[in-house]
């Protein structure tokens, strides 16, 4: 139930720095995906599937706050997490490079699935182009701030998990 | 049966959920409307983006108060120079606008248009990097529909997307779903204005057509969801390989979408007329 609010929590975090923070700031003209850092994150350091459900209801708000094909962030958020709960503990070290070097390739492989997706719905997105000019460089801007962002996450969770660790 | 079922109970819901969410994007994807768990995020998140853009929009007036400041001296004199020549030059235009006047309203006469504009701000943007879709704080209590036309003094700026009570998602002509049905001025041929993220693309242009640099391009009123007449941009660069049909050209677009901060909505009117004077 604690991760669950916890994830909760983050998620709201992240939609407000979505809708506010990259209207006003985007590096390199790129708008940092927060709710998937977020979920990306606490996905690498819990392995719950809650997490992924909760994914779920993040995805819908990017959707609905984007392009409105309800269900496309939800899927690719849910997929990606879903896969990370499964083989994390395969490649995932708990330091600031492993998680910026998952957060990376996650991001990617999110940002294949989404265009995926929407390649299905709108012929004519120039999918490898959009991978090149906009899925790769904010994967690794994402990458870059993981560091900053699993401070905030730890923070959080001995803010709400410390008595149950 | 129950026991295979009670078995692989967790993978039975996961891919429930993946048909669930599968069958959920087709029906928002051609059902073509705003979907309700859309609107309700949109009403939702609305006064944060408002206060929050009304805040921006304090410090950044008064930081331009700050700067304009600076420098004012110069711009004085400056100013004063040109308003001799100005009023030169305003002389000649007086003609001209009594002549346009008398025939805009013969023309205005003619078609009975009545075009109702809604003043809105712009108070957020999409919330991924792939589409260029801009919030505006008016939505449906203030009569926005989906599909009603967004523009600008410069020229067009797309269409409404979805609507909810408080705000509207308008996507930009520049984004890569948006097609538009136009002309160049000069000699009436006809393309067709792709969104490209980076900007427009005027494509399937005859190939013997006459384009030059710096044609005026505008909307032809075919499709019937821009109405005819609009300011789209200009041609800035032609392409065209001798193996192909068509010519392309690369646009100027006549508003500049990363600046824009206010826009108004267009109430169609009730006339079959498809032209547009402002």
């Amino acid at each position: 139930m604690r991760i669950f609010l916890l994830a909760l929590g983050l998620m709201l975090i992240g939609l407000w720095l979505n809708i506010v923070f990259n209207t006003y700031v985007q590096i390199g003209g790129l708008k940092i995906n927060w709710i998937l850092m977020f979920m990306l994150i606490l996905t690498f350091r819990h392995s719950k599937l809650v997490i992924a459900f909760v994914g779920i209801l993040a995805g819908l708000m990017m959707d609905a706050l984007s392009h409105g094909i309800m269900g496309l962030y939800g899927t690719s958020f849910f997929l990606t997490l879903l896969l990370i709960s499964q083989v994390n503990k395969l490649f995932y070290a708990n330091t600031f490079f492993a998680i910026s070097l998952a957060v990376f390739s996650m991001s990617i492989f999110e940002g294949w699935i989404s265009l995926s997706i929407l390649d299905m719905f709108e012929p004519g997105l120039e999918l490898s182009s959009k991978m090149l000019t906009s899925t790769l460089p904010l994967a690794l801007l994402q990458g870059l701030i993981t560091p900053i962002i699993l401070q905030f996450v730890i923070w959080g969770e001995n803010l709400f998990l410390r008595d149950v660790a | 049966m129950f026991k295979f079922f009670n078995t692989y109970r967790l993978q039975f819901f996961i891919i429930a959920t993946f048909i669930g969410l599968f069958m959920l994007m087709s029906q928002t994807h051609s059902n073509e409307g705003t979907s309700r768990f859309q609107s309700v995020v949109q009403t939702i998140t609305y006064p944060l983006q408002a206060s929050v853009n009304s805040i921006a929009s304090t410090f950044k007036n008064l930081w331009y108060s700050y700067i304009s400041l600076i420098d004012v001296n110069e711009e004085n004199k400056l100013l004063r120079q040109q308003l001799l020549d100005m009023e030169e030059k305003m002389n000649q235009h007086i003609e001209n606008s009594v002549q346009f006047l008398r025939l805009r309203n013969q023309l205005l006469f003619a078609s009975k248009k009545i075009t109702e504009k809604i003043f809105a701000e712009i108070i957020g943007e999409s919330a991924d990097n792939n589409h260029d879709i801009s919030l505006i704080n008016r939505g449906s209590n203030q009569l926005v529909q989906r599909n009603y036309v967004v523009l600008r003094k410069e020229g067009l700026v797309g269409r409404i997307q979805s609507v909810s009570p408080f705000q509207s998602s308008v996507q930009l002509i520049t984004d890569h779903r948006s097609r538009v049905s136009a002309l160049i001025q000069r000699n009436r041929i006809r393309g067709l204005i792709y969104g490209t993220h980076e900007g427009l693309e005027m494509r399937q242009i005859n190939q013997h057509a006459n384009i030059k640099i710096g044609d005026r391009i505008i909307s032809s009123g075919l499709g019937g969801l821009y109405p005819k007449g609009l300011l789209i941009g200009w041609v800035k660069e032609i392409r065209h390989q001798k193996h192909e049909l068509f010519k392309t050209a690369i646009l100027d677009s006549a508003v500049d979408f990363k600046q824009i901060e206010e826009v108004f909505v267009i109430v169609p009117s009730k006339t079959d007329s498809h032209l547009f004077i402002d």
